[in-house]
């Protein structure tokens, strides 16, 4: 058994060494003095990634397609490696609870899931941080389904070559286009549009009165029998 | 500290001349750790706390510049060289790559009513000293084929122009010979002034302009350049390379249909209030480049503010505001509504609203920490 060793901790500033200082409590215990930096640069992964903000439409009780719980990484499209956490943020607009959870939550079943949520509710609005430094290993899914009937169709077969689509308020043939202020509200610049399973038009763009470009061709194709879906269900987030 | 192996080594300080052990716990996960205490710092950084207001939101991305002149400067069109020259013939043949041909040079002959014997839309090609060198102006374009168009010009094109070479054409083209009978009359010379002209096209809503037009045959003119008189004077929506044309001018009727005069929009002719702003950039009264925190900085929304102050990074910062208004980034703050961040230089933050801020609150407070 080798004797003990004291060994006192130096530091260096401007090539002087210097002792690191300790502080005193009033149990007696000693513990290091030391001082926090921040960073100069956010991730590198960001750089690419941006700081999208993230919409979830997977909810508690969606069944096997939608009720298990979105990878934070896959709603950006890549993953991002924080230094200290990711901090995450509700909109103020959301109409839905947001659960944030780890790789418990990721692989639970969505009966399970269902019935015993998992993670950090987050309101509307309300903020949270969490130390896990990859955003992979994050989780995310809605307590109610955020995804609403627009009452709005394609206005005729769209095939995944166009960006453009005219809408009117009719499944199938006939009906009227709505006016430029209600194109707007239902489906205003940078909200997502689904089909009523849930699987992803595309990002809207721009809008005119009975008309909606999204920011890249349909990644599907539409029937004009197919109800378009909106959710303004938003999760921001930072890395930290 | 050095350690030589298989020795047991204890930290400890000098508090007092005593030398003091560092105190350990252990995790919850069983494995020990050292006790450490943060220290506060002695004084803040000493930049001024000013709170900054923000200007720029989402969607008020294309604004034109106010007052901002016409642009003077060339246009690269999507169009390139199909056959190389040889100085032989006053047609070249080009290959359009992307838009319209008649966005950029237009063909005379496909006038409904009046007469023109060559084009407006001189071209150009740009010289490796960086000069452009004219090419002449259209008289005819035919189509051959799919991307391929043939242009006839008003004379012989030079040689020694190599296939691929981009033609370039003028940001402001005059367009039509107008028949003026308006205007005010400036400087008792007979160019006429005409203010607040309507202004339409490529992906704006609407927009005015002041115009002015050069003296003629029988009071028939072009709109031309002048710092004075020619300028746009408001708009919305325009993105950098849209083709604005002009519209009815009252006194001022077009004698040839189909030719109107435009300008391609260029960056310095539009202010994109849809981009974010860097917070440094907004305090009053400072032009520092630079803030260094500590550790980061902390950021408070007004209560009264309106809108949603948008807090992010570079990348927000390298978004244009159409983009930026598709895909919002960074922490939303509501009304009152907190957040630190751990960047330590301020230079690196923006800031943008979620709607229009103008008349109404819309104040960050900030601090080093």
């Amino acid at each position: 058994m080798p004797d003990p060793v004291d060994a006192t901790i130096f530091g260096t500033v401007n090539s002087k060494k210097v002792p690191i200082s300790a502080i005193k409590h009033s149990d007696h215990t000693y513990s290091l003095q030391t001082t926090e930096k921040g960073r100069e640069h956010f991730s590198n992964d960001v750089t690419a990634l941006g700081h999208k903000r993230l919409a979830p439409i997977n909810f508690l009780g969606g069944g096997a397609s939608r009720g298990i719980a979105h990878r934070l990484s896959d709603l950006l499209g890549g993953d991002v490696k924080a230094l200290k956490g990711i901090i995450m943020k509700t909109d103020a607009g959301n109409d839905v609870t947001l659960y944030i959870g780890g790789l418990s939550m990721g692989s639970e079943a969505h009966g399970d899931l269902a019935s015993y949520p998992q993670g950090i509710p987050l309101n509307p609005g309300e903020a949270f941080f969490i130390d896990i430094t990859r955003l992979s290993s994050l989780y995310v899914i809605c307590g109610t389904n955020p995804l609403g009937a627009s009452g709005y169709y394609p206005s005729s077969s769209y095939s995944t070559s166009v960006a453009t689509i005219s809408i009117d308020g009719t499944s199938g043939s006939g009906g009227s286009a709505p006016s430029e202020s209600v194109t707007n509200t239902n489906f205003p610049v940078g909200s997502c549009v689904y089909k009523s399973d849930g699987t992803k038009i595309g990002t809207v763009a721009s809008n005119s009165g009975g008309s909606i470009t999204f920011a890249a061709n349909l990644a599907v194709s539409l029937a004009n029998t197919d109800q378009l879906y909106t959710s303004q269900v938003y999760l921001y987030w930072m890395d930290m | 500290m050095v350690v030589s192996d298989n020795v047991d080594a204890r930290l400890s300080v000098d508090i007092g001349g005593k030398t003091r052990f560092i105190g350990a716990d252990f995790s919850p996960f069983g494995n020990s750790s050292v006790l450490v205490t943060p220290r506060g710092r002695g004084e803040f950084s000493g930049a001024k706390h000013r709170r900054v207001t923000v200007t720029r939101y989402l969607g008020g991305h294309g604004t034109l510049v106010v007052d901002g002149g016409f642009p003077t400067g060339k246009q690269k069109a999507p169009v390139t060289v199909r056959t190389a020259t040889d100085g032989s013939s006053a047609t070249i043949e080009v290959t359009l790559n992307s838009g319209a041909l008649t966005n950029y040079i237009r063909d005379p002959t496909t006038l409904t009513s009046g007469a023109v014997t060559s084009g407006i839309d001189e071209m150009f090609i740009i010289r490796v000293d960086g000069s452009f060198t004219s090419i002449g102006t259209p008289k005819v374009i035919t189509n051959p084929s799919g991307s391929n168009y043939n242009i006839e010009t008003n004379a012989t094109v030079v040689a020694g122009i190599p296939v691929g070479a981009d033609i370039y054409v003028n940001a402001f083209q005059p367009g039509h010979d107008y028949n003026v009978t308006g205007g005010n009359a400036v400087g008792g010379t007979t160019f006429k002034s005409f203010t607040g002209v309507t202004i339409t096209g490529g992906s704006g809503t609407s927009g005015t302009a002041d115009v002015l037009f050069s003296p003629n045959n029988s009071n028939v003119g072009k709109i031309v350049l002048s710092s004075t008189y020619t300028k746009f004077k408001t708009g919305i929506n325009f993105v950098e390379e849209d083709l604005i044309t002009f519209g009815t001018i009252s006194g001022a009727s077009p004698i040839q249909a189909n030719l109107p005069a435009r300008v391609h929009l260029q960056s310095t002719n539009l202010e994109d209030l849809g981009r974010a702003q860097r917070l440094i950039d907004l305090i009053p009264g400072t032009t520092e480049e630079k803030v260094l925190a500590q550790k980061g900085f902390m950021f408070k929304a007004d209560h009264r503010n309106t809108p949603t102050i948008f807090i992010g990074g570079p990348t927000m910062g390298s978004r244009s505001g159409s983009q930026l208004n598709q895909y919002p980034e960074g922490i939303p703050l509501g009304p009152a509504d907190a957040f630190f961040m751990d960047i330590s230089d301020l230079s690196r933050i923006y800031v943008v609203a979620d709607a229009n801020p103008t008349g109404l609150y819309s104040y960050i407070y900030w601090m080093d920490m």
